[in-house]
């Protein structure tokens, strides 16, 4: 880093990174060891630090790039409005081993209340009735199994918002929220776990499709933490959840500026996994606005760190959406490297469950390349592996564009032969309406097979059997 | 199946922090020299964080790092809300010790003031702290965008900071 001692003191904007740790470590170490010694730079820290609250007192009343409109309740993050503090406010080792004791109690109860809403309704909805929630340890037990949930939501986004649903209706039923000055309201507030409740409702929602039903509960959410605990990390989470509703709607603008918010926050704290998931969710927003570029940096840095972190589910999203930007910008080479590398990084054993996704993206390269012979291979190569994991959905989409390739490549024989495995396997899970495999042979039929067709068929296909499996798996 | 390595959860951080008095003891004196609170103040701030780590399950890399940075922040939330109090209400009525800092008045005068010299500061400065203090980029982000060198980036921000600072003087 230039500059940093270049002089006898460290200069105004290394100490401003400073205060915004953003400087690296052993910078940040260095410029520390010359503060130690050095009263001069302590007063300018000081000095800076006070400018630094200055400044973004001022930047609270400055529009944000005119992206979001001064009304938009996520224009600025609010301020923490906590309840009043009780006077004295008590003994803080007997509070802090009371807030232990109580969330090592809540570990096993959290465990309980995510398996029960894997079980049938009622089951969650007799736990939910069974909690205490006047005790501290069922209210973290409750917020921890509402966090989990939220990490875990990919696996079924329906479970998800039945265990949101729940917890509201719980809390509803709680309310109103007992002694703001009790130990238990002091370690987790009720409107807290009722904000943590909105995010996990929200987040369901985003996957769902629902999208003004999640800015109904990102909004709520927003308002709920500022009103009780005011933990940044929880304002960062709505932020990056609200970022990735914005860019699905048609506002990546406004998308791309709450990842970054979120980012930051992330970043300060030292949660770079976090700060990689913003990162893919404004590179989402880029690529939404054709800042293409921008976009797959932002998903080639994001891959870098879920592959040093073995956050595999997370590493394959950001390599497919990467692979993906580069495909749209016609830098197909670019792009097969990119899969073939990710393939490298993965191991066909320990891996077994993302393995399929990036042969998919790589049969998805070579089909846009035309290599429609290499793509039949890849394809039914992504099918077998996606049918060993029993994704059925997954496995007669890859079949169907095998299907395709193979017809494309001029092998009318092979596709032919294909279709009425497809048509079996189509007929065994009575997965789509048999019309549409009528028309898809018609099309397929005779010397010069209609293409356009045969496309117009496999997009419809696709969209049925994403319905219909994305709806199974979440219900 | 995600196989990530193991690292301590934020509440078993919680849990390090408050077996460990020498951590806390240095916060505590940070809050002090770095912020100005009194002992009791710095306290509520570290229960609050206590607290905060206690409920998030995030997985932590560099656990003191993390411990800091939330007491860093629910310091400024601290400042921040007592300002927001003494403005609401007049100083012999806050139930606070009196004001260490600037009467409301000047901050209001301060942040007019610069609000005039952001508006005069250099474009490269402006857009810096612009995407820094509004958009919410990082510093680092923040000055990678602006064309310019990076030693030129550090010039104009080292000039424009000090002419800020003289403004608050």
């Amino acid at each position: 880093m230039p500059g940093l001692m270049r002089a006898a003191h460290l200069d105004d904007f290394t100490l401003l990174r400073y205060t915004a740790r953003d400087l690296d470590e052993p910078d940040r170490r260095q410029a520390e060891e010359h503060l130690q010694s050095c009263p001069e730079c302590e007063t300018t820290l000081a000095s800076i630090e006070c400018l630094d609250r200055e400044l973004k007192a001022v930047a609270s009343g400055i529009p944000a790039a005119g992206d979001l409109s001064p009304d938009d309740p996520f224009a600025r993050r609010p301020k923490h409005r906590p309840p009043p503090a009780p006077s004295p406010r008590g003994d803080f080792a007997k509070l802090a081993a009371a807030a232990l004791e109580a969330s090592e109690r809540a570990g096993d109860s959290s465990v309980r209340i995510l398996a029960a809403a894997r079980g049938e309704a009622g089951e969650l909805a007799a736990l939910m009735d069974g909690l205490a929630l006047s005790d501290a340890g069922d209210r973290f037990a409750l917020l921890y199994a509402l966090q989990e949930a939220g990490r875990q939501i990919a696996e079924n986004p329906l479970r998800a918002l039945g265990l949101a649903q729940a917890a509201i209706a719980a809390l509803e039923r709680a309310a109103p929220g007992g002694d703001p000055n009790g130990a238990s309201e002091r370690m987790v507030p009720l409107r807290a776990l009722e904000a943590q409740a909105c995010l996990l409702a929200g987040q369901a929602a985003n996957w769902t499709g629902e999208l003004e039903a999640a800015r109904k509960r990102f909004e709520e959410a927003y308002r709920g933490f500022a009103e009780s605990t005011g933990d940044e990390v929880s304002f960062a989470m709505v932020e990056y959840s609200e970022s990735q509703r914005r860019s699905f709607a048609g506002l990546p603008g406004e998308g791309a500026l709450l990842a970054r918010r979120a980012a930051a926050s992330f970043a300060a704290a030292g949660l770079e996994d976090y700060v990689a998931r913003s990162r893919v969710a404004e590179g989402i927003a880029l690529a939404k606005l054709n800042r293409e570029e921008e976009a797959l940096a932002a998903f080639r840095a994001a891959a870098a760190v879920f592959l040093e972190r073995q956050l595999w589910s997370n590493y394959v999203g950001a390599v497919n959406a990467a692979g993906a930007c580069l495909m749209r910008a016609g830098r197909l080479a670019e792009a097969r490297r990119e899969f073939a590398r990710a393939l490298k990084s993965v191991s066909r054993d320990r891996h077994a469950a993302w393995v399929p996704y990036i042969r998919n993206g790589l049969a998805n390269v070579l089909f846009s390349a035309g290599s429609y012979a290499d793509a039949a291979k890849a394809f039914s190569q992504t099918a077998r592996l996606f049918a060993e994991l029993n994704l059925v959905g997954q496995t007669l989409i890859a079949s169907l564009y095998e299907i395709e390739s193979w017809a494309l490549a001029g092998d009318h024989a092979r596709a032919g032969h294909r279709l009425e495995l497809f048509r079996a396997e189509v007929a065994r899970h009575r997965a789509l309406d048999p019309a549409i495999i009528g028309q898809l042979e018609a099309a397929l039929s005779g010397e010069n097979p209609d293409f356009r067709e045969i496309a117009n068929l496999r997009q419809r296909a696709e969209e049925i059997l994403r319905d219909r499996f994305e709806k199974n798996r979440a219900s | 199946m995600e196989t990530e390595p193991r690292f301590p959860t934020s509440r078993e951080v919680a849990e390090a922090l408050l077996l460990d008095a020498g951590q806390r003891s240095k916060l505590l004196a940070y809050a002090g020299a770095r912020f100005g609170l009194a002992l009791e103040d710095s306290e509520d701030v570290l229960q609050d964080t206590a607290l905060e780590l206690l409920r998030q399950r995030t997985i932590v890399r560099n656990p003191r790092g993390f411990v800091f940075s939330v007491f860093h922040g629910r310091c400024c939330d601290f400042l921040e809300s007592r300002r927001r109090s003494r403005r609401l209400l007049p100083n012999n009525l806050s139930g606070s010790a009196p004001a260490a800092g600037p009467a409301p008045d000047e901050t209001i005068d301060d942040r007019l003031a610069l609000r005039q010299v952001f508006g005069e500061v250099s474009t490269s400065c402006r857009r810096l702290l612009l995407a820094y203090y509004v958009e919410g980029r990082s510093l680092r982000e923040a000055a990678s965008a602006i064309a310019l060198a990076y030693s030129g980036v550090w010039k104009t921000m080292t000039r424009c900071l000090r002419r800020l600072r003289r403004c608050l003087a």
